[in-house]
């Protein structure tokens, strides 16, 4: 079994306590560690979120983008090149 | 949950004259919500999204920066997937599969959208943010 180090090892305590609490049975710290690994895996939307610095696209974010794309209406767009389809056959020749 | 953005949508939101402008508008006020999770992408779309914007504005420097700013700079918001060889084997299977069943042109799947099914199978997301119908039985078109 690989060792792995944490600097959480108060805040494991403390879920050990609080669990023992609410179920009434005293689950190892291993135990522990490895509900939070399986939770994790099942939330993995989220520890991605948490694991990275990227913010989120909120509401106001989306308004403030939209504002600024209107402002590139000017810029001359090929609309020769328009559908999807012609993507792929830019890039393709499909 | 989770979206993944393909180059259709970064197109049709990027340039109010591209014929997606405003379905591509609506839809990304829908996710905005937060109500469909976190947005991803990957290295491929961008290096294609980058290449056709680069075409189509006839190497027009501010819609590229536009770009680059959702992806990179100070409007960041989306998560990129980066390939892998992993993902790449997945996507080169689906690749080989689809197309070894597709009679006409129009039906064959580029490896970028190969990768696209393969990164959102292997990651749990189940809604693409797509312009066509190249991920239909695949994912769930928002």
């Amino acid at each position: 079994m690989a060792v792995i180090k944490t600097s959480n090892k108060e805040i494991i305590d403390q879920l050990q306590a609080k669990l023992t609490l609410q179920i009434g049975k005293r689950f190892t710290q291993q135990e522990i560690v490895d509900l939070c690994i399986e939770f994790a895996q099942e939330n993995f939307e989220e520890l991605i979120n948490r694991a990275s610095n990227i913010p989120r696209l909120t509401p106001q974010l989306a308004d403030q983008i939209l504002k600024e794309i209107d402002e590139l209406a000017e810029v001359p767009y090929d609309l020769s090149l328009s559908s999807a389809s012609e993507i792929d056959k830019d890039i393709y020749s499909l | 949950m989770g979206v993944f953005l393909d180059s259709g949508f970064f197109l049709g939101l990027l340039h109010r004259k591209d014929t997606n402008y405003d379905s591509c508008k609506m839809k990304f006020k829908k996710i905005s919500s937060g109500e469909f999770g976190l947005i991803f992408t990957s290295s491929y779309v961008i290096s294609e999204t980058a290449t056709v914007i680069l075409l189509r504005t006839h190497n027009n420097p501010i819609t590229l920066k536009a770009f680059w700013e959702l992806i990179y700079g100070r409007k960041k918001f989306i998560r990129i997937f980066e390939s892998n060889p992993h993902i790449n084997t997945l996507s080169w299977d689906i690749f080989m599969t689809h197309n070894q069943k597709a009679k006409k042109k129009k039906n064959y799947l580029s490896f970028v959208d190969s990768s696209n099914i393969a990164i959102c199978r292997e990651n749990g997301i189940s809604n693409i943010l797509a312009v066509d119908g190249d991920f239909d039985g695949y994912l769930n078109r928002l």
